[in-house]
């Protein structure tokens, strides 16, 4: 046979083939049956808020079963709040019904990422396939792929997509790190050391950047330089995630108690403390009985250094919930600075009597012995407060604090070895930012060995 | 025309979805491999079933993290025996001991010692006064307890004499001779500063288990043994001194071995959400933490997941070993394969691990050649250490449903790739189940290696080896230079025509568990073995002559041919 009469007859094959599904469709109706958007056990939304705004948006799906839009706005209140598993098959709706958008399928590919890793790659392959070169959205659609791709361990494919987009953001810090992540998979370290010194520096990527040099440096015969990067790394926070549009739209409808929270957990433990308090203002606003938050907000407002307003709200955290060992333990370092500023008698008892409540509901806290002991050193109760601190020692010897305290608490007693040893100790544990150790041991051994 | 057929072949394409294109390929998800294990927790006379404490909607995290189980030759009949953890709290059903009869197994807990209540977690086997018998040590929320062996399946508490304190939740816990001295000391993986008044939910707002993130990690605790005072070992607790207290994780798995290729033992901690730490043994006392550097504190992509289980061994015959670590079902169990000497590198993918038939949360793993054909293959015992989506009535019940999952087995094709082949193996793969501790031993003697399973809130499962076409076989007992220890951490290498395959000989592995105390090697069609060398504890090497494949072979320090291998250099 001739080869374009086989290319006609595969033609032909082809177009029957499309012909039958077309007409497929047509007998049934013209289109998909639609699914039925997801129903929700009422018992398992705790949330009355989350829960009714999970049911508008499933009403305007009801109400609008073709629109791409009322199934994309069901799938990130979903996603929002953390119903990844049921928003992606509203986005996977929504691509079917409008198959030439790209959102909708990256979309799924967001809700699938924190489950199924295969999925999501999926999703973002079709999504960057199918966004038009010109749309805004196309270079953030073709990073998330790109980055999915090297995640799950094409290399080779995610090289040339990485090394393409690079030409058009030389400097985008997230481009940087992939190929370095790469150069460094791939054993060329000249070139991952280049990529990785390039988003060395970027607030979204240089903690990474740290770790992957301190790899690449000892891997080139360099220790010294591996130990000073895992330093860096080490005292750096945690690298935020990167700005996604896609991530905004559906972060935005983030309602839920539990979303909240998370979100501002996240905001806080990356160092974002005042993001984190306005998001735990709004979760208290909501919800005045989420005993979390209040602790939460405290914690932040102790980070700012602000005990007044910490020890407002963590009260109100020992008044919903009394059991509450963080509330009080918290409430007991507010008191404690608090009057370590005042200098009032009245707030270091306060403190102690936090510290207690701790205690009793947590024996072996370590820092509530810790601030017991320092306070019962104040009121001169030399014995108690040394028992105290000897406590916190044993339960958290990897801490500073314990054995400063404790060291030089043996010390003023005349326990000169023993508050020696646990000085050197401090000095052990404490990190190289921390020199209160190093003072102390140099000015007690001076003291010491004066008196000798 | 053909622009029309292409436009046509694509609608037709883009109506399906992400879904199905996502779908692992075929190859992955139905794959096909023997049947490995079966399960005779029933015939063998195992009727342990963890104590959880109760579930009464509060959720404690120790809950979750279950027990492990200790794989020994307790009463010193020659046959290993089982002991089982539980976590009730002081008020709930005590620890057991099974004793091994005529290959079914005694509960012998009365009278043995060991039958105590409380949170307990890990366990840890290694002979502390060097007298020939086992010892064991238990992990607690709050304490660790020693139990020195005195014969007969009899044990003695000498936790308060011998200078054990670790007033922390200790998890995972090991012996190791780190500073040379002949004395097996102890390292004790802490976890987090638990907090019983906090409670958790879950994303949906359902009471869950706390993520380990919301508490402060500790500090690993080492202990040195000083030898023995009246009978009974004494130790020092040396965490400060030693350098592991720089440095706090939630830790929850532990491998000690050489890391690094100086002979000397380190101890790698697999931390739960938090970089791993990797101590390399500084030969005076002291360790310093080189996970970053060396590759294993992270994933490729530089985050760090929930480490759990630990298993550590040679995956593509290259005469490096490579550590595998289980993570949760969000992310990826990763392998870091070495190379060169004492750096490595995150080759899941490459390894064929990053598409298993389904992902889950790992807890106990172990690398180990099940079908002796020289090549160690890959079991993981499954369950969610947090909500999973709902699943309807399931067969563990109300409280543990959402958290169950299948375990995997994972078959090596010979080049330390891997294929799942867990669909083939219903009985230890077939079911959910909430699993938590893993240890391995050959129960009957018969050369294959069988598995003992711990579930939280379930029974423990024991699974017989019954691979077909099994190949030959070689186990090895390595002691010291009195011939009543085993040597801890030793290096051993067997030599056939062509090859040489390296395990090192280490009982705490996994998760929270004690495998046995032996080395073994899958021979395949290897009817003899040439040689064995090893590399022990204090630095020395030795050559043994070979022999006939299928037996045991119990090896003494100092009875060998003094060798030099060479040592690879290290950065």
């Amino acid at each position: 046979m001739k080869p374009r009469t086989i290319f006609v007859a595969f033609l032909a094959l082809a177009l029957l083939s499309a012909g039958g599904v077309l007409g497929f469709r047509w007998w049934r109706g013209g289109a998909d049956p639609t699914p039925q958007p997801p129903t929700f056990d009422p018992t398992s939304v705790n949330d009355a808020e989350l829960a009714q705004a999970i049911e508008k948006m499933r009403q305007g799906v009801l109400r609008q079963p073709r629109s791409a839009e009322a199934w994309s706005r069901l799938g990130k209140v979903l996603l929002a709040n953390g119903y990844h598993d049921e928003a992606v098959p509203c986005f996977e709706q929504a691509a079917r019904l409008a198959p030439n958008e790209a959102r909708w399928l990256y979309f799924a590919g967001l809700a699938h990422r924190m489950h199924n890793l295969d999925a999501a790659l999926g999703c973002f392959r079709q999504a960057a396939q199918l966004v038009p070169a010109a749309d805004p959205a196309a270079f953030v659609m073709r990073v998330r792929y790109a980055e999915a791709l090297l995640l799950a361990g094409h290399v080779e494919e995610a090289a040339p997509l990485l090394r393409e987009l690079l030409e058009q953001e030389p400097d985008n810090p997230r481009l940087h790190l992939a190929l370095g992540a790469l150069d460094l998979e791939t054993n060329d370290l000249q070139a991952a050391r280049t990529h990785l010194l390039r988003c060395a520096d970027h607030p979204l990527t240089r903690k990474r950047a740290a770790n992957h040099l301190a790899t690449v440096s000892l891997r080139q015969g360099d220790s010294a330089a591996a130990e000073r990067y895992r330093k860096r790394a080490r005292r750096l926070p945690r690298d935020p995630e990167a700005p996604d549009p896609f991530v905004d739209e559906y972060a935005a409808l983030m309602i839920g108690r539990q979303a909240l929270f998370f979100r501002g957990e996240y905001l806080l433990t990356g160092g974002e403390i005042q993001q984190a308090i306005e998001v735990f203002q709004t979760l208290i606003a909501v919800h005045p009985d989420a005993v979390e938050a209040y602790i939460k907000l405290g914690m932040a407002w102790l980070e700012r250094n602000n005990y007044a307003q910490a020890e407002q709200v963590l009260r109100r955290a020992t008044a919903v919930q009394p059991e509450s060992v963080q509330a009080h333990y918290f409430l007991c370092v507010a008191l404690f600075n608090q009057a370590e500023q005042s200098g009032a008698a009245s707030g270091f008892d306060a403190a102690a009597a936090e510290a207690r409540k701790t205690l009793a509901r947590k024996p072996d806290h370590a820092f509530a012995h810790l601030y017991l002991g320092l306070v019962l050193r104040k009121q001169g109760q030399s014995a108690k407060a040394l028992e105290e601190l000897r406590q916190a020692v044993r339960f958290s010897p990897e801490s500073t604090d314990p054995h400063l305290h404790f060291g030089e608490a043996l010390l003023e007693s005349g326990e000169r070895q023993e508050g020696l040893a646990q000085l050197e100790k401090a000095v052990e544990v404490a990190g190289e930012d921390d020199s209160r150790p190093r003072e102390a041991l140099k000015k007690w051994r001076k003291a010491v060995e004066g008196k000798q | 025309m053909v622009r029309l057929t292409l436009v046509l072949l694509c609608l037709t394409v883009f109506g399906m979805g992400c879904q199905r294109l996502a779908e692992p390929p075929s190859s992955v998800s139905e794959a096909q491999g023997p049947d490995w294990f079966e399960d005779v927790t029933d015939e063998v006379g195992i009727d342990f079933v963890h104590d959880p404490g109760p579930l009464d909607g509060t959720y404690p995290l120790p809950q979750t993290t279950g027990s492990g189980v200790a794989l020994f030759d307790a009463d010193g009949d020659g046959w290993l025996d089982i002991y089982l953890v539980n976590n009730g709290g002081s008020r709930g059903r005590p620890n057991q001991l099974y004793l091994q009869r005529d290959g079914k197994f005694i509960n012998a807990s009365k009278g043995s010692g060991l039958d105590f209540s409380g949170y307990g977690m890990g366990a840890a086997v290694g002979d502390v006064n060097n007298d020939g018998r086992p010892d064991l040590l238990v992990t607690l929320v709050g304490s660790a307890r020693l139990f020195i062996n005195q014969g007969g399946g009899v044990f003695r508490d000498v936790t308060k004499e011998a200078g054990i304190d670790n007033p922390v939740w200790g998890t995972s816990t090991a012996f190791v001779d780190y500073d040379r001295d002949g004395r097996l000391d102890l390292v004790v993986v802490n976890y987090i500063d638990f907090d019983p008044t906090k409670r958790c939910e879950s994303s949906r707002g359902q009471a869950d288990y706390c993520s380990p993130n919301v508490f402060a990690p500790t500090a690993s605790r080492l202990f040195r043994n000083l030898g023995e005072k009246d009978g009974i070992p004494r130790f020092q607790d040396v965490t400060t001194s030693s350098g592991l207290a720089r440095a706090p994780g939630p830790g929850l798995g532990v491998y000690c071995a050489d890391f690094d290729g100086d002979g000397w033992t380190d101890i790698f901690v697999a931390n739960d959400g938090r970089p791993n730490h990797l101590w390399i043994n500084q030969k005076n006392g002291t360790f310093k933490e080189e996970a970053v550097p060396r590759g294993l504190a992270y994933d490729a992509m530089g985050r760090a997941q929930a480490g759990m289980g630990v298993a550590f061994a040679d995956v593509d015959g290259d005469g490096l070993l490579d550590v595998f670590v289980t993570h949760l079902t969000e992310e990826q169990h990763t392998l870091w394969k070495q190379g060169p000497r004492g750096l490595y590198r995150d080759r899941s993918a490459q390894a064929r691990l990053s598409t298993p038939g389904w992902r889950s949360t790992g807890f106990g793993t172990a690398l180990f050649d099940i079908d002796n054909d020289g090549w160690p293959d890959l079991v993981i015992a499954n369950g969610r250490a947090s909500r999973g989506p709902a699943v309807g009535s399931s067969p563990l019940g109300e409280h543990w449903g959402p958290y169950g999952e299948r375990n995997q087995v994972f078959a090596n094709d010979g080049s330390g790739r891997f294929k799942d082949v867990s669909r083939s193996n219903p009985g230890l793969c077939g079911r959910p189940n909430v699993a938590r501790g893993l240890a391995v031993g050959d129960l009957d003697k018969d050369g294959g290696l069988d598995l003992v399973l711990t579930t939280a809130g379930n029974r423990a499962r024991v699974f017989r080896n019954k691979a077909p076409d099994r190949g030959h076989w070689l186990k090895v007992r390595a002691n010291d230079s009195t011939g009543k220890r085993d040597a801890l951490g030793a290096e051993v290498t067997v030599c056939t025509a062509g090859r040489k395959q390296i395990r090192v000989l280490q009982t705490a592995d996994s998760y929270l568990s004690a495998s046995e105390a032996t080395v073994h090697f899958g021979l395949g069609q290897h009817t003899r073995y040439l040689a064995l060398e090893i590399l022990w504890p204090d630095g020395t090497q030795e050559r043994f002559e070979g022999g006939a494949a299928d037996c045991l072979r119990s090896l003494r320090q100092g009875t060998g041919t003094p060798i030099e291998m060479p040592r690879i250099n290290r950065p």
